[in-house]
């Protein structure tokens, strides 16, 4: 058994023209899970076709648990559960049908575990996909990822627009059973919110090109900001918690910087009637224009081992 | 080469538009032998000879078979193949396109190939069901009233109907895995395959070039020639088209 989940070399993708993914070498360990990071264009869900082996690189191959992507894509397929907030599913099939309709694809199916990550989104068989919240449907997602016991995971950011308690949920589910089977999974974001308390590996895309890839303590920022706009002006500002190391007010909001216990203090001010309730996403941009002016004084990518 | 639960899904996703085709033919099916001695009564009117030429008037009412070939095969079959046809091969690949859910198809582990095979051969087998259930109505409800039918030939037609409808599916087909959306794509498919009937409107032999004309069995029916022929050019022209359907669903960026 190879030590990598994924290696690829120089992975070019080329669409119309325009270069997608330029001369990616890439390596994810097996075990854990990596994050893969970039803005939206990127250059992400392309990466994620090709490893699956759903589309074609223009030049440069791969190996994705030790088959080639190039011409192994079905038995690729039957090793590696796939979701994310682009996937599209039948809207007129009730859950059961689409889970039937799944089932009939892989050599195996652990009925339990989809009906368990189901209960856990509250998803009734008999609902119609189309009727579904969008985290409903993030959840449906998970459980036909999962349900072909997957050696490995690709979630394309699979829990944008997710709330943090939520969050949670999806990400415990999906290491739980991924951890237990030695597993590993890639999550793609384009925030670093999304994945940065969950991924101990990280690579940085951007237009295309790969910035970084290593530790994910490499990229994590300093501090957060919250910022909250309440509905009525608390008695009791709930802002002595710690982890909190600065109050300050704009307007009518109040930017709080957090450089610990994020989940906790997010949901102790969410708890209170707010108008608006933000997470700073300005930690991407300033990761790419810290990587991209390091790569063009080295010339190089910083390599993950 | 077929997957299971996608030719499953294929069958109930277009059981509406089956059942509608079905339900039509079936009905035209049946008016054919029920109503056959009303419209021989009629066809012996003098002066109805204004409207149909002596020969035609001779041939339609020289036997039963000629008279269930003019109105069913020659004309009821070959109209609604082909509207089958470019219905179920519209939405075959365009659909999953314009309902997004053309990744999450290709993300399972089956090939592209497969994937349009199946689909390819789901449609087939709902064309096949329309025509040829329908046209054994048409056979049992005649044999019950009485009329002799040459079943052999009337069969062979059918398949000669069915194979040009295949053409007509299968191109059809192809061209959904080029445009994006099923109404779009049954709108440029009905046009171009008009083009390809406009030599069917001019004499012998450059008719003979048109499939429909050729769908309507009338060089088999009228002037004898060898089925094997029409159904060998055919089926050529299904596999060219279904070649050229998996090369470009192969193409696509999903």
């Amino acid at each position: 058994m190879t030590m990598t989940a994924l290696e690829t070399w120089h992975l070019s993708k080329v669409i119309k023209g325009c270069p997608v993914l330029d001369d990616i070498s890439l390596e994810v360990p097996r075990g854990g899970v990596f994050a893969l990071l970039g803005p939206e264009g990127s250059g992400k869900g392309a990466f994620l076709k090709i490893i699956l082996g759903v589309e074609a690189p223009t030049s440069g191959g791969g190996l994705c648990l030790g088959l080639d992507i190039l011409t192994r894509g079905v038995q690729i397929r039957e090793k590696v559960g796939f979701t994310g907030q682009a996937t599209r599913y039948y809207g007129y099939m009730p859950v059961a049908r689409l889970l039937k309709f799944c089932r009939g694809f892989y050599p195996q199916w652990d009925e339990a575990l989809a009906a368990k990550i189901l209960k856990q989104f509250d998803l009734p068989l008999s609902a119609k996909i189309r009727e579904l919240p969008p985290e409903a449907q993030q959840g449906l997602g998970l459980a036909l990822a999962l349900a072909p016991r997957p050696d490995l995971l690709l979630l394309d950011r699979p829990t944008e627009g997710f709330d943090p308690v939520r969050r949670r949920l999806y990400y415990d589910l999906a290491r739980e059973e991924m951890n237990s089977r030695g597993g590993t999974i890639v999550i793609s974001s384009a925030t670093l919110d999304e994945v940065s308390n969950v991924a101990d590996q990280a690579a940085l895309l951007h237009r295309g090109r790969l910035l970084y890839a290593g530790p994910m303590a490499g990229l994590r920022p300093a501090a957060r900001e919250i910022r909250v706009v309440f509905q009525k002006e608390p008695q009791d500002l709930p802002f002595h918690h710690p982890g909190i190391s600065r109050v300050r007010r704009e307007k009518n909001a109040y930017i709080v910087t957090v450089t610990e216990n994020l989940e906790e203090i997010w949901q102790k001010i969410a708890a209170l009637p707010h108008y608006a309730l933000e997470l700073d996403d300005s930690g991407l941009e300033g990761l790419i224009s810290r990587f991209a002016k390091e790569e063009r004084k080295s010339g190089t990518v910083l390599p993950l081992r | 080469m077929v997957q299971y639960s996608l030719f499953a899904k294929e069958l109930r996703e277009n059981r509406v538009k089956f059942f509608l085709l079905m339900a039509a033919l079936t009905a035209l099916s049946l008016v054919i032998p029920l109503f056959f001695e009303q419209v021989r009564t009629m066809l012996e009117q003098p002066d109805l000879s204004r409207f149909i030429g002596p020969q035609d008037l001779a041939f339609i009412t020289a036997s039963y078979s000629n008279y269930a070939w003019s109105q069913w095969i020659a004309k009821n079959l070959a109209q609604l193949a082909t509207v089958a046809a470019v219905v179920f091969g519209a939405g075959a690949l365009s659909g999953e396109r314009y309902y997004g859910t053309a990744l999450f198809l290709a993300s399972r582990p089956v090939t592209r190939r497969e994937i349009y095979t199946t689909k390819a051969a789901a449609g087939l087998f709902l064309l096949a069901i329309c025509l040829f259930g329908s046209t054994l109505v048409l056979l049992l409800v005649s044999t019950l009233k009485g009329y002799r039918l040459d079943y052999g030939a009337f069969l062979t037609a059918v398949l000669i109907t069915f194979t040009c409808a295949a053409v007509v599916y299968l191109g059809t087909a192809a061209l959904s895995t080029v445009l994006p959306d099923p109404v779009k794509t049954a709108v440029v498919a009905a046009l171009v395959w008009l083009l390809f009937s406009i030599p069917g409107y001019s004499g012998l032999p450059a008719a003979a070039l048109s499939i429909f004309f050729q769908m309507k069995a009338i060089p088999y029916w009228i002037y004898g020639q060898n089925p094997i022929v029409p159904l060998g050019i055919f089926l050529v022209l299904a596999v060219a088209f279904y070649e050229l359907g998996v090369w470009l669903w192969n193409t696509r960026e999903l």
